[in-house]
């Protein structure tokens, strides 16, 4: 970490929300694709990634000096999304967002819809792990700080998550 | 079937989700919510201290108020003193309280109301839920569970009603059971509509700082227009000219749809400061209340001013006002006391009588207050099988009904029919 970031971090943890907020806000994006790949909905992901934030901003005090911010805000990410998925309004009645709405049109909906319907057959931890593998790009050594696990183990997960998803994709693809 | 090897399963993915990308707007709103966060414990070394100094404030408080009286929220300072914002030290200015959006919470309830045609078809909402009952509030289904927070409820007609949320304005025309999401604006608080297509509607982070916007295609759109005041509070119109507007530095009326507006009642800068909500509740173009109420929390920080008018607004009348902090009208004492705590908006019931929902910290009890006289006298009807709570009363003449979320959280609607002593209460959600 650089001098910068290391007086940010030291301020932040002191209570200077002005210093947190120059150290998540390049963060959001990366929260929020990783929100949107598991929710599957860009406000349940602005939503979940507000969310992130204030806990992020609450527990600040326990963040390690030194260590590396993006696995550990992506760890409470990942977590917040869980929560909400296993929320008891979430298989209810959902309303389109209108934001969405707007943004998608009928191309963009119909790319990508048997990806994403294949991932909705995933659990959680396989879904968050394809994430942070395809869609972040992160290395597994930070893959499996997020993960709580080794690089090894994360390694291992990303190949079982796509082996699934492949077997749900072909599943798919099968002619009724 | 293409192969899927890796590369080929990345380029998908990318595609799936490339295309969404994040408002400028959610990243500063989540900004905002982190600046707005209150202050919490910053040291590890000072949490145990801060607990235990809660701990002790918890047991000392309990010795000496005896198990009814309720705690206002401390906040742990950086230092790890404790702060109580309804009890400023002697020679501190008071902080000022954290920000409270219990309105918010996931299963809350804040808002009913019933359908003005026959008063059969109840609605009631909150954060990121939706009831609604087919038989005057007797039994309830939940026709809408998700994230978007209600705000406000209005019905245009007997069938279709409109929800201010968090998501955007959504519409129903079945009478609330199912909703289609109509406009983008999210942050609608306050809607009022002169006919099916052209509404005002009071938007913001705030009604503390609410800006007029007015549709002319039936809430799709909003546009920001010109108005006599910043910020504005509260907009209600009895017909499609007249109307009236409240904020903080006064009360103005339109006769022509809100193109120009007359100033009636003015109040010097400071008078109702930020925590301060106006709120217009007109019963025809003559008969009507401004009520001023204070959402400070705390003990003994809950206040009303209530003003009525006979002659739409020529006089605005102060009618009764609570007793506590101070009467912020100075030189102006009014004749009669409003009841202790007000909770909640300002219920008109007629040209001269009106309802609050109320909540006395001593006692931890909710009452229903009643005025007949234009607010100079007050009856109470204590809601017995509620604690503290807070929410919003419905009326109509076959009854009444109140949605409300006590302080552990649990959203209730309460149906009291005509001349029955008490409440009903039905736990909803939860």
């Amino acid at each position: 970490l650089g001098s910068a970031t290391l007086a940010l971090i030291q301020e932040a943890r002191a209570g200077d929300r002005l210093a947190f907020e120059a150290l998540v806000r390049p963060l959001y994006s990366p929260a929020f694709r990783l929100a949107v790949a598991i929710l599957h909905d860009s406000g349940d992901a602005e939503d979940a990634v507000q969310e992130s934030l204030l806990k992020a901003w609450r527990r600040f005090s326990t963040f390690r000096e030194g260590s590396d911010l993006r696995p550990w805000l992506l760890t409470i990410v990942g977590n917040q999304c869980r929560s909400v998925r296993r929320g008891r309004w979430w298989s209810l009645i959902r309303v389109p967002d209108p934001a969405r709405v707007e943004a998608s049109h009928e191309e963009s909906s119909v790319i990508g819809a048997d990806l994403r319907q294949a991932l909705l057959k995933l659990g959680h931890q396989q879904r968050l792990t394809l994430a942070l593998h395809f869609y972040l790009d992160l290395p597994y050594e930070e893959m499996a700080r997020v993960l709580g696990t080794t690089s090894q183990a994360a390694k291992a997960r990303t190949h079982r998550a796509m082996v699934q998803l492949r077997a749900i994709m072909a599943a798919q693809e099968q002619p009724q | 079937m293409s192969r899927l090897d890796e590369p080929e399963l990345r380029r998908r993915y990318r595609e799936a989700f490339d295309r969404v990308s994040p408002r400028d707007e959610a990243v500063e709103r989540a900004m905002a919510a982190v600046a707005a966060a209150p202050e919490t414990v910053r040291h590890p070394l000072l949490a145990p201290a801060a607990a235990v100094a809660i701990a002790m404030a918890v047991v000392v408080t309990m010795l000496l108020g005896g198990h009814n009286v309720r705690l206002t929220p401390s906040v742990i300072q950086p230092d790890g003193r404790v702060a109580n914002p309804g009890v400023p030290t002697a020679g501190e200015s008071q902080p000022p309280p954290p920000p409270v959006a219990w309105d918010e919470r996931p299963g809350s309830l804040s808002r009913v109301t019933f359908d003005p045609v026959e008063g059969r078809i109840g609605l009631a909402g909150g954060g990121g839920v939706m009831v609604r009952s087919p038989d005057r509030g007797q039994s309830w289904t939940q026709v809408y569970a998700g994230p978007a927070v209600v705000r406000d409820l209005l019905w245009l007609d007997g069938h279709a009603v409109l929800a201010a949320t968090s998501r955007g304005l959504m519409r129903s025309d079945d009478a609330g059971l199912t909703w289609t999401v109509i406009g983008s604006r999210t942050d609608l608080l306050r809607l009022d509509f002169l006919n099916l297509s052209v509404g005002y509607a009071v938007a913001g982070s705030s009604l503390a700082s609410g800006q007029l916007v007015k549709t002319t295609d039936g809430g799709a759109t909003y546009r920001p227009v010109d108005s006599p005041t910043r910020p504005v509070h509260w907009i209600q119109f009895v017909d499609e000219r007249r109307g009236w507007l409240a904020g903080p530095a006064g009360i103005w009326t339109t006769g022509d749809g809100g193109s120009t507006w007359e100033r009636q009642r003015s109040f010097e800068p400071g008078t109702f400061g930020d925590s301060w909500l106006a709120q217009i509740g007109m019963r025809d173009q003559l008969h009507g209340f401004a009520y001023y109420r204070s959402t400070a929390t705390g003990m003994n920080q809950a206040a009303g001013v209530l003003f009525h008018t006979a002659d739409g607004g020529k006089t605005w009348r102060l009618v009764s006002a609570t007793s506590y902090p101070t009467t912020p009208l100075s030189g102006q004492a009014p004749n009669h006391s409003l009841p202790g705590s007000p909770t909640g908006e300002l219920v008109v019931t007629g040209p001269a009588s009106a309802k609050l929902l109320g909540w006395l910290p001593a006692s931890d009890r909710t009452y229903i207050y009643s005025t007949t006289d234009g607010g100079g006298s007050w009856t109470s009807s204590q809601v017995t099988s509620l604690k503290g709570a807070r929410g919003q009363l419905a009326w109509l003449p076959a009854g009444e009904w109140m949605a409300v979320t006590d302080f552990a959280g649990n959203a209730y609607i309460g149906v009291r029919g005509g001349g029955e002593p008490d409440f009903k209460l039905i736990q909803v959600g939860g």
